[in-house]
């Protein structure tokens, strides 16, 4: 619990900005906590600093299972009998702002403004609507080779702006 | 920020699960799997670029835990339904500044929602961002929302995850403002969610009774996204801006928590989800109540075909014309369940006819299981007098208004209304099972058959039940006569319709002017 009371916001924050959602966060938080509690026997005994690396090296794990099965899982949690408390408006507001969320859609939401509008509509529909590059071209009127020049000029547009970002959150986490 | 409730919660629960291991009940955790760096890579791409959009603007304050709203909040939701409602008397809300109190109210962020239920109906009202969403109970979920649940126990409507959804905006977006619309778009779940948006905006609800022991409601999505719901005065209300399905409801009670599935079994062709796995009487279940009995097939004389599969066909019919009554506030619930005053099957075909309140409803449903689809017609208003009673040895001939009957008005096949050509070429593509017109109308207690006659010489029976006839016919012409059997014999009479349909009589005996006149059976003196 000491862990816990220890790290509790800075794992949350952790999940909130890679995964731009707070309640998310908090579920995926619960679950980091609960794998800790489960495999206590392992961290006992271990320095702040361990415990801590362990602590966010499975906090990134289950960042990286949600993107990939585009869902959260509590098995853990589960298994203990814990039960996720809800979020109330209140936390969600204080975390976002404690993870600087509101800064990031600001910073993307003036980047895609940026764009131009033909990279926009060929980035929404092969990343947001996830058509193949065949049916993007279609769509827009145009060859299938330059409907990827499109995405993935818009990409790297995106990429170039937001990476340092990126960087520097990960750094102060 | 360390002081959060969720923190202090979240603390207690693991507290209470360490020592229910140091107890000795020590369940074995799995380690968590890890991750390739390529599949991390490629989250956070999809996160960035869907982060991208944002919240939409309607619902960019929502919360999913609901809150109580100030009076002032209310008031103004309040004044926007009743703005949008107030020309509709069906659908009208108790006047803002009444003494009427709703039942529920809520705030979600900036939204606030309000619960009324007057005279037996169930009034739903609901504000983003200034748009104002109303319903009435037969939009929301029909009679299931009126179950009684036990104290335990939830009642759960049998439409789509206990609400129908709502649409936001109809203006359309720019490619800018579709960039904008939702933040949950980093998941596979929400990019679908986001193409429904984008098809309008908009949301689902979840409304009903609570027992007198629930104490919380929550729904979780497939996603991992929880929605708390609103409970006062034994209703619960929730709504989430996204079009989806809850996957489970957790009720807790004084007994304790449980969390039952929902949508366990597959959706059907109509978009229902029955909840099988909970039973009325099981206590500490999710209470979903059960669809009413299909109508049974009546004894139907002159049925021009008697498929052997006529029982689930009617049953079927009758799930898509109650879903289809559900989507029309001008309909009544439950107008097509029970005991229409006429089933008929023709072939690929049902009809269902009822009269309410002296108004005639009737819904045809038929096509393969990809090619559902339900028709409803006001016949007061497309037929005139088709409902008033004939004489004993006539029949009430339809009278449409569009003259385009004579004894039958054409209904919509896939595709709906279109042009003659058109209507053509689809009966020669569908092979004369998926258009047609129709005649329907009253008989008197001495007809006992009724067919029409075409002009290519074929003939269709009709059924008659309860004193109403209906045929449809799966090709676009009009008949030219028709043949009534009585007691005392038969007659064939023709089924003209004069230049001037509002005027011409259709048939000999018909009063000039009529709509909905009654053809008399017995052939002019001379």
């Amino acid at each position: 619990m000491e862990l816990y009371g220890r790290e509790r916001e800075a794992v949350t924050v952790f999940i909130a900005r890679r995964t731009f959602d707070v309640s998310v966060a908090a579920d995926l938080a619960a679950e980091t906590f609960a794998l800790a509690l489960a495999s206590w026997s392992r961290l006992r005994g271990r320095s702040e600093e361990e415990a801590r690396a362990w602590l966010f090296t499975v906090a990134r794990r289950q960042v990286s299972r949600y993107f990939r099965r585009s869902r959260i899982e509590l098995r853990a949690t589960r298994r203990l009998g814990i039960q996720v408390p809800p979020i109330h408006e209140d936390d969600v507001a204080a975390i976002e702002e404690r993870a600087g969320l509101a800064g990031l859609r600001s910073a993307l939401r003036a980047e895609l403004e940026r764009l131009s509008a033909e990279q926009r509509e060929a980035l929404r529909l092969r990343v947001v609507e996830e058509h193949s590059y065949e049916e993007v071209a279609r769509a827009l009127g145009i060859s299938e080779q330059a409907a990827r020049a499109r995405v993935s000029r818009g990409l790297r547009a995106l990429a170039e702006t937001l990476e340092p970002q990126r960087a520097t959150w990960e750094a102060s986490t | 920020m360390s002081d959060l409730r969720f923190f202090d919660e979240l603390g207690a629960e693991l507290e209470q699960a360490a020592q229910r291991r140091h107890a000795g009940r020590r369940p074995r955790v799995w380690a968590a799997i890890g991750a390739s760096s390529a599949a991390l890579a490629g989250g956070i791409v999809a996160a960035v670029l869907l982060l991208s959009a944002g919240a939409p603007a309607a619902f960019a304050e929502w919360s999913r835990v609901p809150t109580t709203p100030s009076r002032s909040a209310l008031e103004t939701a309040v004044h926007r339904c009743y703005k949008v409602g107030s020309d509709d008397t069906q659908l009208a809300l108790p006047a803002p500044g009444g003494s009427t109190r709703p039942a529920l109210a809520e705030a979600r962020g900036a939204s606030a929602a309000a619960i009324y239920v007057m005279d037996g109906q169930v009034y739903m009202c609901l504000t983003v961002n200034g748009n104002a969403f109303r319903s009435v109970d037969s939009d929301l979920m029909g009679p299931s929302l009126r179950a009684t649940p036990g104290p335990d126990q939830l009642s759960i409507p049998y439409g789509v995850s206990g609400g129908s959804g709502f649409s936001g905006p109809t203006h359309p977006l720019t490619s800018a403002q579709r960039l904008k619309l939702r933040r949950e778009l980093r998941t596979r779940a929400g990019r679908e969610q986001m193409r429904e948006s984008m098809l309008g905006g908009g949301g689902d609800v979840a409304l009903g009774q609570a027992g007198a022991d629930v104490s919380a409601v929550t729904f979780r999505f497939s996603s991992g996204r929880t929605v708390v719901a609103s409970i006062e005065n034994g209703w619960y209300f929730a709504w989430w801006p996204w079009t989806a399905d809850p996957a489970s409801v957790t009720v807790t009670t004084s007994t304790g928590t449980i969390t039952s599935p929902m949508g366990a079994s597959p959706r059907d062709g109509l978009g229902f989800r029955p909840y099988p796995a909970c039973q009325s009487d099981s206590s500490g279940c999710v209470f979903a109540p059960n669809r009413p009995a299909p109508a049974t097939v009546p004894t139907a004389t002159g049925t021009t075909t008697a498929p052997t599969t006529a029982g689930s066909q009617v049953a079927t019919a009758t799930r898509t014309c109650d879903a289809f009554s559900m989507s029309e506030q001008s309909v009544p619930a439950d107008v097509f369940v029970g005991r229409p005053a006429l089933t008929a099957v023709h072939g690929i075909y049902t009809a269902l006819i009822n009269v309410d309140n002296g108004k005639v409803y009737g819904c045809f449903a038929g096509g393969n299981q990809k090619d559902l689809h339900a028709f409803f017609d006001e016949y007061l208003v497309s037929f005139g007098r088709v409902g008033r009673a004939p004489g004993a040895d006539q029949i009430s001939v339809p009278y449409p208004k569009d003259g385009g009957g004579g004894g039958g008005r054409s209904f919509g096949g896939p595709g709906g209304h279109s042009s003659q050509a058109h209507q053509e070429a689809r009966v020669a593509r569908l092979q004369g099972g998926g258009y047609g017109p129709y005649t329907l109308g009253r008989v008197g207690s001495n007809v006992s058959a009724i067919a029409v006659t075409f002009a290519n010489r074929r003939t269709v029976s009709a059924t008659i039940a309860d004193g109403w006839y209906f045929a449809w016919w799966p090709w676009v012409s009009k008949p030219t006569s028709v043949t009534v059997t009585t007691g005392s014999g038969t007659i064939t009479s023709p089924l003209t319709v004069g230049a001037n349909p509002r005027r011409t009589p259709i048939a000999p005996g018909c009063r000039p002017g009529a709509h909905g006149c009654v053809f008399v059976t017995t052939p002019p003196a001379g």
